[in-house]
């Protein structure tokens, strides 16, 4: 599977692929050096609605995003296997008509799916839970829209991805009731507060009496938004880690040259469809390093598996100038 | 006792947004928004914002759908899950509503498209709703017809639409979500010069009194529309003359030719 590409003639594609190979001075077609990437504009809180939001243009590519929560029940004591518990965040790509206008409907459908599936086994594991207590957790739900394309599409969804959960706010939450032991020789029956140490209106209707025993009738909750706290006082707070979250580089490979390029035009890529995906975040504990996060390599042109170390670091580079940036216009 | 619902009309006059009943939303229009499509324009109205992207007259990518002596009109119409608030992961594209959406607007604007100058071919209207506060329906109409005139597809006339909502013997305009779901509507598009109408939908009941008079407040307030897209063309146009130099040329030949409106 891989992205509808622009039918370029041979001589054409000759033409991109002798400009970008020549040894002392590749040349593009827009005039950038080949590790030089567009101007990436990132806006943020797009969406009111939602609880996190955010636009990426990189050249002509634009995608918009945005999160919302919804709440889980998940057992931790349950045996479910890493990586799929429900809490896990859940991803949607909605690939426009307008992007790609000439294809067809189901390859537009195949593409989603495609792409939802990189961003939810590439991006979303490094999404810890957000928890509220003991077996409820937000589960993000995010949606990504392609407006428009032009190349470079992977790097702009995982971009607008990053952004998007940089945005995210989560609302802090208060326990508001506290239910004693329940034991057997407690001798107060009557009385709506009855064991245990009960506060709060939702607490005190919901107790029940049912063979002698008071317990908590289902639906009703031990927990409760807490409005008014934190920084701005709307009760709403950044994720932790949002400066340790994923991005791509891509290195575009041009066949029969060793040299490479970041950032490709729709007939760039046409013309060169090898390319090399590398995830890269910050490392918690090293501030030097960075992580690497995944490694996809697609195109059906092989390389020498010398190449890839030192494909590797040049993209550890490029990523650490990324996120360095990133990082230091975060919304606050 | 209070209610929690929102007034339609509070006792000053004033809608839930402090509109007049007459007043329209403030617009903005925005032409050649989208970077690849041949004809784009980008609509707000009030909190409404619609992006429609033209492609075309180009080879119908089904070859059994083409008509000999016309040109066919596709269009698809996508809504972002936080167009009206909600969100999360819904169905974005396809479902019922949305392909009525789409079937309107193609039966609007099937009769305005000149597709006789364009057999054989096909013309796919992209239609994506960015945010949503009422008025889907008129405000991709309206970009609908600044995203033709962009293109350079041949069109009789400009198509405005709007709405018309009735409240206790008062109509309405311009109707945003609130007043859409409580108030019986009227959505009407029309060709402003001729003032003919091509479209015409209500899904409510309506005194039949009543109707004459929303019917013909529309046509105004689609006149008007009209004006305000019109500004923002020819602004637009005079932008390509300028870029294209024209104007020097033919100023240089005494030819005694005017650049006509």
């Amino acid at each position: 599977m891989s992205i509808p590409v622009l039918n370029l003639s041979p001589s054409e594609i000759s033409y991109i692929q002798t400009s970008l190979s020549h040894p002392e001075q590749p040349t593009r077609l827009d005039g950038r050096s080949l590790l030089e990437s567009r101007g990436i504009e990132i806006s943020y809180d797009i969406f009111p609605h939602a609880n996190g939001s955010s636009r990426v243009k990189i050249g002509n590519t634009e995608v918009i995003a945005g999160i919302k929560l919804e709440v889980v029940d998940f057992d931790p004591s349950s045996n479910i296997k890493k990586g799929t518990e429900s809490w896990r965040g859940r991803v949607d790509v909605d690939i426009t008509p307008q992007s790609f206008p000439f294809s067809q409907p189901n390859t537009l459908i195949s593409l989603s799916t495609y792409l939802s599936s990189i961003i939810s086994t590439q991006f979303l594991p490094s999404i810890n839970s957000f928890k509220i207590n003991s077996n409820k957790y937000f589960q993000p739900q995010l949606h990504l829209t392609l407006l428009s394309f032009d190349g470079n599409l992977l790097s702009s969804l995982i971009l607008a991805s990053r952004s998007c959960f940089s945005n995210l706010k989560i609302p802090k939450i208060k326990l508001i009731q506290w239910i004693g032991n329940d034991n057997d020789n407690n001798e107060n029956p009557n009385g709506i507060i009855g064991k245990g140490d009960l506060s709060g209106i939702k607490a005190a209707i919901s107790l029940k009496k049912k063979n002698n025993k008071y317990f908590l009738s289902k639906g009703n909750e031990d927990w409760d938004l807490d409005l008014d706290s934190g920084d701005y006082q709307d009760g709403l707070e950044y994720m932790k880690n949002r400066m340790n979250l994923p991005i791509l580089i891509t290195l575009n490979l041009i066949p029969n040259s060793i040299n490479y390029f970041i950032d490709a035009t729709a007939q760039e890529e046409s013309a060169c469809p090898s390319k090399l995906h590398l995830f890269f975040s910050n490392s918690d504990s090293n501030e030097e390093t960075l992580k690497l996060n995944g490694i996809r390599f697609e195109g059906g042109q092989s390389i020498d598996s010398s190449r890839i170390k030192g494909l590797i670091e040049e993209g550890s580079k490029l990523a650490k100038t990324l996120i360095n940036e990133l990082n230091s216009n975060l919304p606050n | 006792m209070s209610s929690s619902r929102i007034e339609i009309l509070n006792d000053g006059g004033l809608r839930h947004d402090a509109r007049r009943p007459y007043e329209l939303r403030s617009t903005s229009f925005q032409l050649n928004t989208h970077p690849t499509a041949e004809g784009s324009s980008t609509v707000t109205q009030g909190l409404t914002t619609v992006q429609v992207s033209i492609f075309g007259p180009r080879e119908p990518r089904q070859r059994s759908q083409a008509s000999h002596d016309k040109a066919i009109i596709n269009v698809e119409v996508g809504v972002v899950p936080w167009a009206q608030g909600g969100g999360g992961i819904k169905r974005v594209r396809g479902d019922k509503r949305l392909q009525e959406i789409g079937a309107s607007i193609r039966q609007t604007f099937e009769p305005v498209i000149m597709t006789h100058l364009y057999p054989r071919s096909e013309i796919t209207i992209n239609v994506q709703v960015l945010s949503a506060d009422g008025g889907i329906l008129p405000t991709s109409i309206n970009a609908t017809t600044l995203a033709l005139i962009s293109s350079g597809i041949s069109i009789l006339d400009y198509i405005t639409s709007i709405s018309i909502g009735l409240y206790l013997k008062q109509p309405l305009l311009d109707l945003s979500f609130l007043e859409e779901q409580d108030l019986p509507n009227l959505i009407i598009s029309c060709l402003t010069n001729s003032n003919k109408i091509t479209l015409a939908q209500m899904e409510t009941r309506l005194h039949i009194d009543r109707f004459e008079e929303m019917l013909n407040l529309g046509l105004e307030a689609c006149k008007v529309l009209k004006i305000e897209m019109e500004l923002i063309v020819k602004e637009q146009t005079e932008k390509i003359v300028e870029r294209m130099n024209v104007k020097s040329i033919i100023s240089s030949n005494a030819s005694g030719m005017n650049i006509d409106e």
